[in-house]
């Protein structure tokens, strides 16, 4: 079960019409996310669990759960491998 | 309070959250402060040589615009003969102030050929003048044969060789924006729709005040992305025929 994470302070994002823009202007980096890594984020930043996540993807996707699941699960890795989200308190 | 070091060009900078800053010139050690909106000349600014206290005002126009919700973005801007602006974007080299100077040739005015202020209004993204002499290669003379009389005035010192000239068409203080596009110069032409991720990542790239964070981080990086999900964004991929049926091919949509 993956934890819940937050967007870290500094953080901001802008949902655009193919995808969005992570900007994180503590580390002056920015990253492109395309449609589906913008509603992970957008899920990570309303504070949703795994399980949500994963539904919501589908909801939106036509995609099955364990795919669902491996693009929650690499795309928090690699969020977290940027810093540019953290474990939300619990 | 956090602070933010960021570099444009021989400019050191510190910005503080609430956007005080100061403006350091590495190469003649000259500095610039700006404080609550206001401009205060630091150590070494009153003995250094014009250009660079000009680079200093110039990065302090930019910031304190950003407080005011005016957003710079590296990117020549002119007015279409329909009233709305075209906003031509790119690395330096590309050919902005090229393909502005042709369009301006052709009557369209010019709010600025390597600057333009965005600013998010009621009625959409308005782009606005930015005042700075228009700036075009003496090489061009070979495509724009009145740009010969100007070869006195080039500065051959810049490896670009340019002169100041006045835009052929006039000049613009304001336009609602009507499209923007990447530019680059290639061996072909092409006018093609453009991933909005992709811009705003250009623009991110272009305009390092986009990083500065502070209380205008969040509407400056609002503004781009309304300015590039609300206007068709393009790639134009340009040879030198462009120069002289640019005009054709911004209205019609196709090189």
């Amino acid at each position: 079960m993956l934890a819940r994470y937050r967007p870290v302070r500094g953080a901001l994002f802008a949902t655009l019409t193919d995808g969005a823009v992570v900007l994180d202007v503590e580390t002056k980096k920015y990253f492109t996310l395309n449609d589906t890594g913008a509603a992970i984020w957008a899920c990570i930043r309303d504070g949703l669990g795994a399980d949500a996540m994963v539904a919501a993807l589908q909801r939106e996707y036509d995609v099955s759960e364990s795919d669902a699941l491996v693009a929650v699960e690499a795309l928090i890795e690699a969020l977290e491998t940027e810093q540019l989200i953290e474990p939300a308190e619990p | 309070m956090s602070v933010s070091r960021w570099r444009r060009g021989l400019v050191d900078a510190l910005t503080t959250e609430d956007g005080d800053t100061l403006l350091r010139h590495t190469a003649e050690r000259a500095e610039l402060h700006l404080r609550k909106g206001r401009l205060v000349p630091g150590r070494g600014y009153a003995s250094a040589p014009a250009g660079a206290r000009r680079e200093l005002a110039r990065l302090a126009a930019v910031l304190r615009l950003r407080q005011r919700g005016r957003f710079h973005l590296h990117a020549a801007g002119v007015v279409a003969p329909d009233g709305g602006a075209w906003i031509l974007a790119g690395e330096s080299g590309n050919g902005k102030s090229t393909l502005a100077y042709a369009l301006a040739r052709r009557g369209w005015p010019v709010l600025g050929d390597d600057g333009v202020l965005v600013e998010r209004t009621k009625g959409g993204i308005v782009a606005r003048a930015w005042r700075e002499p228009m700036q075009v290669s003496i090489e061009l003379a070979s495509e724009f044969p009145e740009l010969g009389a100007a070869r006195a005035a080039v500065d051959w010192s810049d490896p670009r060789h340019r002169v100041a000239v006045l835009a052929p068409g006039g000049t613009a203080s304001s336009a609602p924006v009507r499209a923007l596009a990447l530019v680059r110069r290639s061996s072909r032409d092409a006018l093609t729709p453009a991933s909005p991720t992709d811009v705003m990542a250009a623009l991110i790239r272009q305009s390092p005040t986009v990083l500065l964070g502070g209380d205008r981080a969040v509407d400056q990086l609002d503004t781009l992305g309304t300015l590039v999900t609300s206007v068709p964004v393009y790639r134009l991929e340009h040879t030198e025929r462009q120069l002289h049926v640019l005009h054709r091919t911004l209205t019609e949509g196709a090189c």
